[in-house]
């Protein structure tokens, strides 16, 4: 397959990723990949390598073993040509803290072909500061804004964005992705986003990708995660066996008086498997909840 | 886009530039008073005596402040790049890595030369005033090696704080500290002369080293 | 681009070994390497010396060698230290003194304290003092003959010497118009050719008295230049220009036997004498000015020459019209190499000088260790085969570092192997 085929058909393609720090293994056998226009979350808590594998795809680490592709590019060797079409956030919203507001902008919009400039006053004019403002005088939120406009102002075709939220008040996230939704209006962008917040991704984000300790993956589009994925409660006061968790109880939450159970299985299946286990299924009732609930349920509270 | 890299490091430098000659310029200050002093406290011909014949250097100071400036330049350059890897922004602009590395480099070695110049310019003006020519030219290349020395420890330090292992970053240390040392053996003054010329080109050489540590940055293995 | 920048660091690597691992070895195990002094015992009439051995002795010399110093003769008999000075009554004339031997008397002729120190003088020439090897002055003093006072001063100015005899004001570091104008007519008068090509005297005023400065003219004739009462006083020397006088060492010595040495383009070494500038040719066989250090010793009875390279040195001693009487040859001990400087010297091919104890001037130089660097070489390049087949290396990377390798030893391995060429 030549690089050009490839590149059209994902946007980034991983196979049989395997990565570890010392004897600690990040990834086993990761394997996914991002379809053009799509926007994928990659989630999961803290210290499962999400940052990892954006330095993996971005060329900053080499994996242990497998292949990871960047529009078509394997992903240590990116050309500049496939790095001028990704945009970048990374961890912290890295900056030139030494420049200006408008300095920022005059070193970046050589480098980037369909530069729109307005894009970046019109993020920055918000904040209402001076023009010459040093980045390195500003608060996390702050920076986040000249960070992330200038990466509407870059127009990338990919987006890669390394834990936006973090440092982040709920405005500044709102506004993010407000922007965001504005950008991926065209249609033809796509992106990857990384984050152990997920309440705001809910309106945007096609599929998500779990990952775990481990090195442990899940991968589905988000509809079926939100649709499918359930929370039960299981009362405490009933004499019985505690449950434990398994191929089909994903995972087991203190609720006080309850013990909360999450599961993709119905309610039906979930009662006989409990049953099945010597565990009465009385008193089990489907609980509603929110996707940063169905979150924590997936991945554990810590 | 390689002038923006340029324009880039040149505003990164220019406050830690000004003040790395600031320094420069109180040495050059102390090194003028003590030539003064030299000859309030002695006859003239006396103090030639001691500069021509015993070869009495009193502008040592210069050999300690090039050797800092290249370090300090290093260090205001690159140690903020590599405070959470910012250097990955610049590494990730569309441009060949060893472009953005060079650009890097070359405009610390212009503002470590331009110092170093200064200084020698400010040796040369002050030396002539009191000495004849021969021993103008002498002072000058009794201290081209010290700012030779002072280009090494940039090039040196670059090479130290890019190396993202410990194991390269101490063998980068030790070749750095040793062809920085070849420019500051005690010698008398001037002995340098003949060498000047492969010394120079030895730096030239090793300057592109930076090159290794920045790669092994850019697309690391741990 | 990466080849380039691997080499950038690996060359400079191999430099700073070659450079600096001989230096701490020697740090380590070397001994300096002390020279033999060599003296002609007037007493014995024979040679004796005094040398630093490399390697301790056997048991039962104690009493006649100190911390491996050890004193003996050209028939190998060992001396205490004692009895070794007292075989050298010129030379130590003040322990002499002290343990009441004074005066002594030999061959018929009693020698006292005060004819021994006016009848001593030593002068010694090195190849760094030649005068297209040296760092010279390049603006020397011509100092007052006449002080009129006990010690000798400095004058206010300097000259260099080139298209003219030009003075410069230390005061006002300024060309002096009226000292030059004198002292140029002075020269031409005595017809001195220019530009001139070397300009020779003792710059300093710790001497007990001055004789001015030697010069030679673009023809090779040499001049005789003093300040006598602030005048020039020019004397145009007999010396034959076609001996091209190379450089000129000024002695001033109370026994006003001869000016200093001259060194001739022939690579003789003469006295000029203080009779009417004559040249007395010093009988040195197989002396190099180039390479070696060379000690006149005068003392009342006997001169004595010594002059050595790095590991013989010869000795003449001659009589007081210069004849040779005897002669002598001695190899150092610093001349064999110790155990750890051979398995050094085995395991490095060379070693990287910069300074040059021959000139003034630093250079450049790769001293090889001889056959041995083959072992260093031949080890280096067999160690990198076996990695290179255990690892399976290829690329043009592997060529260029197999060169280096065979260049420079262990050196090179060393560099090659901390560096390995980069997967890509």
């Amino acid at each position: 397959m030549t690089q050009a085929e490839c590149s059209t058909d994902y946007a980034i393609e991983v196979t049989h990723l395997k990565h570890q720090y010392g004897k600690r293994v990040i990834y086993e056998d990761l394997n996914f990949k991002v379809p053009h226009g799509k926007v994928f979350a990659l989630l999961g808590k803290n210290g499962v390598g999400k940052t990892t594998l954006i330095k993996i795809l971005m060329g900053f680490l080499r994996p242990t073993a497998g292949d990871c592709r960047v529009f078509g590019d394997a992903s240590h060797e990116l050309t500049p040509e496939t790095r001028s079409k990704i945009g970048l956030l990374f961890e912290g919203h890295l900056a030139y803290e030494f420049m200006s507001i408008e300095g920022v902008e005059r070193f970046f919009a050589p480098f980037y072909a369909n530069w729109k400039q307005e894009l970046y006053y019109d993020l920055t004019g918000k904040l209402g500061l001076p023009k010459n403002h040093k980045i390195g005088n500003m608060s996390e939120g702050q920076r986040s804004q000249v960070v992330l406009g200038l990466l509407m102002a870059q127009q990338p075709e990919m987006l890669i964005l390394d834990d936006y939220t973090m440092g982040l008040d709920a405005g500044y996230r709102r506004l993010f992705l407000d922007y965001l939704a504005d950008y991926l209006k065209a249609g033809d962008k796509t992106v990857l986003v990384t984050s152990h917040i997920v309440q705001d991704l809910e309106k945007i984000v096609d599929e998500v990708i779990f990952l775990e300790r481990g090195g442990y993956t899940t991968q589905m589009p988000l509809r079926d995660f939100l649709e499918g994925f359930r929370q039960y409660s299981l009362p405490k006061d009933v004499c019985r066996e505690v449950p434990f968790k398994d191929e089909m109880i994903k995972n087991i939450e203190d609720g006080g008086a309850n013990y909360l159970l999450y599961s993709f299985a119905n309610f039906r299946t979930v009662a006989a498997h409990l049953a099945e286990r010597g565990i009465t299924p009385e008193g089990l009732e489907q609980l509603p909840m929110g996707f940063e609930d169905a979150f924590i349920g997936f991945t554990g509270r810590y | 886009m390689f002038a923006s890299i340029l324009h880039k490091e040149f505003i990164k430098l220019r406050a830690f530039w000004l003040a790395a000659l600031a320094l420069n310029a109180c040495i050059i200050v102390y090194v003028l008073l003590e030539m003064l002093k030299l000859f309030r406290m002695d006859h003239a011909e006396v103090v030639w005596y001691r500069v021509i014949h015993l070869g009495q250097i009193y502008y040592e100071p210069f050999m300690y402040v090039m050797v800092i400036t290249g370090i300090f330049l290093a260090f205001a350059q690159f140690f903020p790049e590599m405070k959470n890897h910012r250097f990955r922004i610049s590494l990730h602009l569309p441009l060949a890595p060893h472009n953005i590395v060079l650009g890097h480099i070359l405009v610390g070695l212009v503002a470590v030369v331009l110092i170093l110049a200064v200084d020698v310019m400010a040796l040369y003006i002050m030396t002539g005033l009191y000495f004849p020519s021969e021993i103008v030219h002498r002072s000058v290349f009794t201290v081209l090696p010290w700012a030779l020395a002072g280009l090494s420890a940039y090039i040196g330090s670059t090479l130290v704080l890019l190396e993202p292992t410990w194991r390269l970053r101490i063998f980068n240390f030790v070749v750095s500290l040793g062809v920085t040392g070849l420019f500051l053996l005690p010698a008398d003054p001037g002995a340098y002369a003949h060498i000047l010329i492969p010394l120079f080109a030895l730096v030239l050489f090793f300057a592109p080293s930076v090159l290794l540590p920045a790669y092994r940055f850019r697309y690391r293995k741990f | 681009m990466m080849l380039l920048a691997r080499y950038a660091l690996i060359i400079p690597a191999i430099i700073v070994m070659a450079f600096y691992a001989p230096m701490l070895f020697d740090v380590a195990f070397g001994e300096r390497v002390q020279k033999t002094h060599i003296f002609y015992s007037p007493v014995l009439k024979k040679f004796i010396w005094l040398d630093k051995l490399i390697s301790p002795e056997e048991e039962g010399l104690e009493d006649v060698h100190h911390a491996q110093f050890v004193q003996m003769d050209q028939d190998g008999k060992r001396y205490t230290r004692q009895e070794f000075e007292k075989l050298l009554p010129f030379i130590y004339y003040r322990n002499m003194e002290i343990w009441g031997l004074l005066p002594l008397e030999l061959e018929g002729k009693t020698f006292d304290k005060n004819t021994i120190k006016a009848n001593r003088q030593v002068i010694e020439f090195k190849p760094r003092q030649i005068d297209d090897r040296a760092l010279k002055d390049e603006v020397y003093p011509l100092i007052e003959s006449v002080p009129g006072s006990a010690r000798l001063i400095f004058p206010e100015d300097r000259f260099r010497l080139g298209r003219e005899f030009e003075f410069i004001n230390a005061d006002y570091n300024r060309r002096d118009e009226k000292v030059t104008q004198v002292f140029n007519d002075a020269l031409k008068e005595a017809g001195f050719q220019f530009p001139g090509r070397l300009a020779a005297g003792k710059s300093t005023i710790l001497k007990p008295f001055d004789e001015g400065v030697f010069l030679v003219d673009a023809d090779g004739n040499v001049f005789h230049v003093k300040r006598v009462n602030g005048k020039p006083r020019v004397i145009k020397t007999p010396i034959d220009p076609a001996l091209n006088v190379r450089s000129i060492k000024v002695n001033e010595n109370r026994r006003k036997e001869f000016y200093g040495l001259a060194l001739t383009g022939d690579k003789r070494l003469h006295l000029i004498s203080y009779d009417n500038y004559r040249l007395i040719p010093l009988p040195l066989e197989s002396y190099d000015p180039e390479t070696m250090d060379f000690k006149l010793i005068i003392n009342p009875l006997y001169r004595t020459a010594t002059y050595s390279d790095d590991e013989t040195i010869r000795a003449v001693v001659m009589d007081s019209q210069y004849r040779p009487l005897d002669k002598y040859q001695h190899t150092m001990p610093g001349a064999s190499l110790t155990m750890a400087q051979s398995i050094f010297n085995s395991l490095t091919p060379f070693r990287l000088n910069l300074e040059d104890p021959t000139q003034g001037y630093f250079s450049l130089e790769i001293d090889w260790h001889g056959w041995r660097s083959w072992i260093s070489i031949a080890i280096g390049l067999a160690i990198f085969v076996f990695l290179a087949y255990r690892r399976r290396s290829k690329g043009p990377a592997l060529v260029m570092d197999g060169i280096l390798v065979a260049l420079t030893g262990l050196y090179g391995l060393v560099a090659v192997s901390i560096l390995p060429p980069q997967k890509e």
